[in-house]
């Protein structure tokens, strides 16, 4: 890390780059709507006299299959996207990074052995692992977080482990280990600390793909069960739509691709300020 | 060579190690070939008979083992729904499959040359801005929402494209391509932003370089030194790491060819996971992991050849 | 839509022409493909078929290619009568029939469909080590005897009044022997059988091209040549397609296109009452729906005229009932709908002992029209003293978890039959292969053998009201819809629709 680079607060770095303000700006827009959720409760309330109601003054977003208020759902449905993309990206970073650094800064079989684990998981192509996870041990919000965990887990893994081995090189560490510290109290003081911030921006690239992933698994209804609304089984339940009410399709997928691109937008914006080789 | 060839056989217990995951996964989903394919008006007995034809009441581990041993001679297995050999099937699912990427490709190079190399000349501007924006917004469309918006405006409100199937190169190539266009677009979209990374990343080095300088101090105008001589010499690099990069492509491929009913390996690979067929599902993800892995190790190779900027780094 | 060569010219031609406009010439070719389309019909099928040997057909939309490519011994009119088809029969006893086949009958392959062949293919249907699912189909068959070149015998252990009608489905199928053995394992692709069609090319996911069979023995199809079968699961890109001309048939339209559909002149729907029912499964082994007054009271609560409408929007019929107005001598139209009365469920489930809200789960396919039913149905149980989850599944678990009982509330739909036995044996006679439920009553269980055994239709009407009534007052399922068969085409095109949703296609023509 340069002397430059640390002056200013992070965040205060991160607005001035217009890309990451953008992303900072539709993160906090969906947080807030997640937030709000509870002030519009009609998500699961369903209303069969008023099915398919096109947009106007008393639903904004209009109504679905059945009767349900559009509004409604995608700010419940933004509840379920933080939620199941932070744990999953959370529980990956919590054990594959301890993966990897372990495995980068002890080296030899151990590293051997983890990594080529974490290989394994990485040769399978990630969607398909999540779908069997899911289709194995049933559908439900905790299995998908648990699924999209293990898709995550090899990528910070790797990411970790490349940040131990460069940095066991380093004399400051070289020195700590001559001066006879534990390997864990060496790892946890002197490596962590600088291994984490390329490890953070990968996470938050990562949040991206995960909250794709969720919407995609609910979207084949393995996923998020109804009637809880996600936006993957939102635009599940429109496409019988498409000709009757297009509307049902434009919104919950316009909200996945905003607050993807939010979290995407903030990731290359960490990146440039937090990893200094790209 | 020696580290070549040290990669390689590094990749086989990563391999091994696949076929077992996927084994265990799919044999802990409930349901099994069987029951996929007769159905909710099977007959007891027909479906004892069949279970046993297929080994499926063994143990698990030998029936992996039986499996396992089948293919280190080589042989794929044939798939319990439709009968026919595993290699044969996934030999006619590879072509669509290659057929689709490759335009995806094309797709992305469209996207982010022009894009790439805007935002490399006119570096951390408003251009630069907007140009990466675009990218990363092609990233962020999840495919599948993409696809169906893709469907509802040009197969629907404007029934212009078809909205899914394939229809061989050679047979009609001019039907080939209208039933190419919209899963190329969609998969292509996502690709962009990467590409576009790419290519800013080696226009910068390039338009550094000596004989840009040169070019630039004899006089030509910048317009043309940045589109020609520059981007001609940065056209290769990244189109062969883009190119490289498609392995890791295979999760857009799923959902792109379901979406589009694409008759390619990923479908071939969802629709056999559904119906529980395992000498497909096993055959398909050992053949595109070990696609996978060897691209990664191409990739990893070539790297060092091409890309400027791990080159200065070193 | 016109050969594949003929569009291959056309698109070079203008891609070498260059200065056309992208949507003109888009539309440019689709005139064409509608101006050549007279001799292929296209059609849009809603899944690519797994296999297309009847032996080992389980999927339902593979049947819109078998019955096309292989011919049946007998046949049933779009009404349920039986005439023959390949074969006369004859029953000089309860325990025989006698079959004759037409004089000089030919596969595909030129191989003879004498007795014998007839024989072999009923033999391989029976035999448990071939494993054929159209095994149970055959109930008390005992044997198949050869009496004349092309005569031969069925012989039954107990009387079997449902026999014929199973001939006219896939169980009556007739496969060239000969390719069996010669294909083995590549039989499922390349079906040989003796129907008006057959096999000329099978692209999977994409397209499956029959083309007309000149041995068949009515004489080769006159009015097309070739039909070409699209796998296009998605039901708005189904109608996408018929609108712009590419498909001049489409099976499975969505209930919510039927009225838009019904203003576009171009274009038809068709409708008629399925054979099925759309029900969902009670638990009745474990709580909480081993107690009656619990099951009563779930079928209390929900309201089968609601479904009707949400998710079926006014197609087909509400059911209250296992048989289906396309059986009219079977179907008891005075069956009181047992739904849409919160105060009673609430009652019977107090009777029932249960204070706090009682907790169900509700099983189903991914399928967005059962988890559509779903809510609706755990939304109005909801409301009347059940507290109900949702559990998706994906389709190929679902036998899996009928099986098993694993589940308090399943789904478990059912294509139907002609005979009524057909929707009622095996789902409610003890040890049925389709008890999901595990439903257990003696009295329902002998009335039900007894009515598959006689022949007189008045006697064995009688005797299904009964049962229905015995059914649906223990509330063994949940009955919700009677589906419709909806299918829509070209306006010109003239074909008939059969109430098991099979499009037979050897008489169809364009007018």
């Amino acid at each position: 890390m340069s002397a430059i680079a640390m002056r200013a607060p992070l965040w205060l770095r991160l607005l001035r780059d217009p890309r990451a303000a953008l992303g900072l700006g539709l993160v906090a827009l969906v947080l807030l709507g997640a937030l709000a959720a509870p002030l519009l409760p009609g998500a699961e309330t369903p209303d069969f006299m008023a099915t398919l109601a096109a947009p106007d003054a008393t639903h904004w977003l209009g109504t679905d299959d059945l009767g349900r208020d559009t509004l409604s759902r995608i700010l419940a449905g933004a509840r379920v996207s933080l939620l199941v993309g932070l744990c999953s990206v959370g529980a990956a970073l919590l054990l594959g990074g301890t993966i990897g650094l372990v495995a980068g800064f002890f080296g030899g079989w151990v590293d051997m052995v983890l990594m080529r684990l974490m290989d394994v998981l990485l040769a399978f192509p990630g969607i398909l692992l999540a779908l069997g996870i899911t289709a194995a041990l049933g559908a439900s919000v905790t299995n998908t977080v648990i699924a999209i965990a293990v898709v995550n887990l090899p990528v910070l893994a790797r990411v970790a482990r490349g940040q131990a081995l460069a940095l066991r090189e380093l004399d400051y560490v070289k020195a700590q280990r001559a001066l006879g510290f534990a390997p864990l109290t060496i790892l946890w003081r002197a490596v962590l600390p600088n291994a984490l911030s390329p490890i953070l921006v990968q996470a938050s690239v990562l949040l991206a793909a995960s909250i794709i992933t969720e919407s995609y698994l609910s979207f084949l209804g393995l996923g998020v069960q109804p009637p809880t609304p996600s936006w993957g089984n939102m635009l599940r339940d429109a496409i019988g739509f498409l000709d009757q009410a297009p509307w049902l399709a434009w919104f919950p997928g316009l909200a996945i691709f905003l607050t993807v691109l939010g979290f995407n937008l903030l990731g290359d914006g960490l990146r440039d300020r937090l990893d200094p080789r790209d | 060579m020696r580290m070549i060839a040290g990669r390689i056989l590094a990749l086989l217990p990563v391999l091994f190690g696949l076929c077992v995951l996927s084994f265990l996964l799919l044999a802990a989903v409930p349901g099994d070939p069987v029951t996929a394919m007769l159905g909710l008006e099977a007959d007891p007995i027909a479906i004892a008979a069949l279970r046993a034809r297929y080994a499926l009441d063994d143990p698990l581990p030998l029936r992996f083992l039986a499996w396992f041993w089948q293919v280190l001679q080589g042989d794929l297995g044939r798939s319990i729904q439709t009968g026919r050999p595993v290699t044969a099937m996934i030999g006619s699912a590879l072509l669509p499959t290659l057929q689709l990427a490759l335009a995806a490709l094309v797709v992305s190079l469209l996207i982010a040359i022009p894009a790439g190399v805007v935002a490399a000349t006119r570096r951390n501007g408003p251009s630069d801005f907007a140009a990466s924006l675009i990218a990363l917004c092609g990233l962020s469309l999840p495919s599948f929402w993409l696809g169906i918006l893709l469907i509802m405006g040009f197969s629907i409100a404007l029934p212009l494209l078809p909205s899914s199937g394939h229809v061989p190169f050679l047979a009609d190539p001019w039907e080939a391509l209208r039933h190419l266009a919209l899963p190329a677009l969609t998969l292509g979209a996502a690709m962009a932003a990467a590409t576009m990374r790419m290519t800013r990343a080696t226009m910068i080095e390039i338009l550094s370089a000596d004989y840009i300088r040169t070019a630039r101090a004899k006089g030509l105008p910048g317009r043309r030194v940045v589109w020609r001589h520059a981007l001609r010499n940065a056209l290769m690099p990244v189109v062969t790491l883009v190119g490289l990069q498609l392995g890791q492509l295979m999760g857009g491929v799923v959902v792109t060819e379901s979406v589009f009913s694409w008759p390619g390996i990923g479908k071939l690979t969802v629709d056999a996971i559904f119906a529980r067929d395992f000498p497909v599902v096993q055959g398909t993800i050992l053949v595109t992991a070990t696609l996978f892995v060897l691209i990664n190790l191409g990739t990893d190779l070539l790297y060092t050849v091409l890309d400027p900027r791990l080159r200065s780094r070193r | 839509m016109n050969t594949v060569t003929d569009r291959g010219a056309l698109g070079r031609r203008t891609l070498l022409a260059g200065a056309v406009g992208l949507p003109a010439l888009l539309s440019a070719t689709r005139g064409m493909a509608q101006g050549a389309a007279a001799r292929t019909l296209s059609i849009g099928v809603v899944a690519d078929p797994v296999t297309l040997d009847p032996a080992f057909s389980g999927s339902f939309f593979e049947n819109q290619v078998l019955y096309n490519l292989h011919e049946t011994l007998l046949v049933a009119a779009p009404d349920g009568s039986i005439s023959p088809g390949l074969a006369s029969f004859t029953q000089p006893d309860p325990l025989t029939y006698v079959f004759t086949l037409k004089p000089n009958l030919t596969f595909h392959d030129g191989t003879v469909l004498d007795a014998a062949a007839a024989k072999a293919n009923i033999d391989r249907y029976l035999d448990p080590a071939v494993g054929s699912i159209r095994r149970s189909d055959f109930g008390p068959v005992s044997g198949v005897s050869v009496t004349a070149p092309l005569s031969f015998e069925i012989k039954l252990s107990a009387p079997y009044a449902p026999l014929p009608l199973v001939l006219t489905n896939r169980a009556g199928m007739m496969v060239s022997p000969t390719a069996v053995k010669a294909l083995g394992a590549d039989f499922a692709a390349r079906a040989v059988g003796c129907g008006p069609w057959k096999l000329a090319s099978w692209t999977k996911n994409s397209e499956l091209v029959l083309e007309k069979f000149d041995g068949y023995w009515q004489g080769a199809p006159a009015n097309f040549d070739r039909l070409l079968f699209r796998p296009l699961p998605d039901e708005t890109v189904r109608l996408a397609n018929l609108r712009s001309g590419t498909l001049q048939l489409i099976d499975a339209l969505p209930p919510q296109a039927v009225s838009g559909l019904a203003r576009e002149a171009a274009l038809r729907v068709s409708q008629m009452p399925s054979l099925g029912f759309n029900a969902f499964a009670f638990n009745c082994t474990r709580p909480p729906f081993n107690d009656v007054r619990v099951r009563q009271a779930f079928t209390a609560a929900v309201d089968p005229e609601v479904v009707q409408r949400v998710v079926y929007f006014n197609t087909g019929r509400p059911a209250h009932g296992p048989l289906s107005p396309a059986v009219p001598w079977a179907f008891d139209a005075s069956l009181p709908n047992r739904g849409n009365n919160p105060a009673r469920a609430q009652a019977l489930l107090k009777e029932a002992g249960a204070s706090a809200p009682v907790p169900v789960t509700i099983t189903v396919t991914n399928s967005p029209a059962m988890v559509r039913i779903a809510q609706i149905l755990q939304a109005q149980a909801g409301a009347a003293g059940f507290k109900v989850e949702l559990r998706q599944i994906d389709p190929t678990s679902l036998i899996t978890v009928l099986r098993q009982r694993d589940f308090d509330l399943c789904m478990a739909p059912w294509s139907g039959r002609y005979d009524p036995d057909g929707n009622m044996y095996a789902y409610f006679t003890q040890g049925g292969p389709n008890n999901f439920a595990g439903y257990d009553n003696a009295e329902l269980t002998a009335l039900l053998n007894r009515a598959r055994s006689l022949s007189d239709q008045g006697e064995r009407a009688a005797l299904y009201k009964k049962a229905q009534g015995m059914v649906t007052e223990d509330c063994a399922m949940l009955f919700v819809h009677f589906d419709a068969i909806i299918q829509a085409s070209q306006a010109k095109l003239q074909w008939t629709q059969y109430p098991d949703a099979v499009l037979r296609l050897y008489g169809a023509r364009m007018t």
